[in-house]
């Protein structure tokens, strides 16, 4: 792969995890840095896409023939409720990010910027409860617990880079889900479908797509 | 309810009018609950919901003539009206998202707001999977010159 061809694929898929890409990013460190440069150009569009919902307008009825309103507005408001919750029913509940962010802040303590670090052997009991790996060496982890998720154990991480410290949640019980971004209360961050369940990649003007797919990179599950 | 405001951003980034697209949110809810059982697959509802908002504003389009405005004026309008706290370069940026031809925001909307793969915008839009990756990077192309003023070297 030339870096002509690199950077058709990467303009148009930023977050792309084909290996030739990937390997082309190693080896061209002005690819890497066009690739770093999209990715957060792509945080931005998120960020700019994602305007404001207002909530559903109240309905308005007319003075002129109340009855007939007041029938027509109960048909109507009991065909949205019952609308409403048949696709509510039907569809996964849109809560993950909020309760990612507010797991987080819970633990306000662990998003300190520090140079300490958690020992590779403390980073490997807490994964191996959820028979995960992560390559030794791979990022610097300054804090590493084992967190309740939706009822579930889950290795709870942060990662330190230049930018700030970098939440990564190794969620292997959650059901897998395709790549989202989250935009809330200040956070920007991702979630990826991982090998089992996901991995929740979460900061606030750090590069989460590079610590993501670096940690992603260098997860290793295990049945 | 879910969903809705992935509807309403994808109509709005469609329309850049926000009046208009809570009128075709709406509809395409209503819609939605009266062809319920031509939902087969819980898992796709909200392609489902984008597709029939997307027909819905096609509708609209066609049912009205729509009066010709300044294409500037109407950007900076819908700009003021977001009513947005961000910051500056999320205002910048929504500028020009706004400025995008509407062929190339769209799968742009599609990827970055909504997740969709590759495959699943050249369904949506029934169109090839190489058509999709050109409008996605003349999309990224276009918002990095605005922006950046600079340009790309790669042609897909």
């Amino acid at each position: 792969m030339n870096c002509e061809e690199f950077r058709t694929i990467v303009g148009a898929e930023p977050n792309t995890t084909r290996p030739d890409v990937l390997a082309h990013a190693q080896q061209c460190v002005e690819c890497a840095r066009y690739r770093e440069e999209m990715q957060a150009m792509d945080r931005l569009i998120y960020r700019a896409l994602a305007v404001d919902v207002q909530p559903a307008p109240p309905i308005e009825l007319p003075k002129s023939n109340p009855r007939i309103w007041r029938i027509a507005a109960s048909v109507l408001i009991t065909a949205l409720t019952v609308a409403f919750t048949s696709i509510w029913l039907l569809t996964p509940r849109d809560t993950f990010a909020a309760e990612v962010i507010a797991h987080i802040n819970e633990e306000p303590d662990s998003l300190l910027m520090t140079s300490e670090s958690v020992s590779d052997e403390s980073i490997e009991s807490i994964l191996s409860r959820a028979r995960v790996r992560l390559k030794p060496g791979v990022a610097l982890v300054s804090y590493a617990t084992p967190c309740t998720f939706r009822g579930h154990l889950s290795p709870h991480l942060v990662v330190q880079t230049e930018q700030g410290p970098i939440t990564v949640l190794v969620l292997p019980e959650e059901p897998q889900r395709p790549r989202q971004y989250i935009d809330e209360e200040g956070f920007q961050g991702v979630v990826l479908p991982a090998p089992r369940g996901v991995i929740v990649v979460v900061g606030i003007g750090a590069p989460v797509d590079q610590v993501a797919q670096t940690v992603l990179g260098a997860l290793e599950y295990w049945q | 309810m879910p969903f809705r405001a992935d509807v309403f951003r994808f109509v709005y980034w469609l329309c850049r009018d926000r009046s208009l697209a809570e009128d075709v949110v709406q509809e395409t809810l209503l819609r939605a609950w009266r062809s319920l059982d031509a939902l087969g697959d819980e898992k796709a509802a909200k392609p489902w919901l984008l597709t029939i908002a997307r027909r819905e504003l096609a509708r609209v389009f066609e049912r009205k003539r729509f009066p010709t405005v300044d294409i500037d004026a109407a950007n900076e309008a819908q700009h003021e009206a977001l009513a947005v706290t961000d910051g500056h370069e999320v205002d910048e940026m929504r500028r020009a998202i706004l400025r995008l031809d509407v062929i190339h925001r769209e799968p742009l909307v599609l990827q970055v707001l909504l997740g969709y793969s590759t495959e699943e915008i050249a369904k949506h839009l029934d169109i090839s999977v190489p058509a999709v990756l050109t409008r996605l990077f003349r999309a990224r192309q276009v918002l990095r010159e605005q922006l950046t003023g600079s340009k790309e070297e790669a042609r897909p």
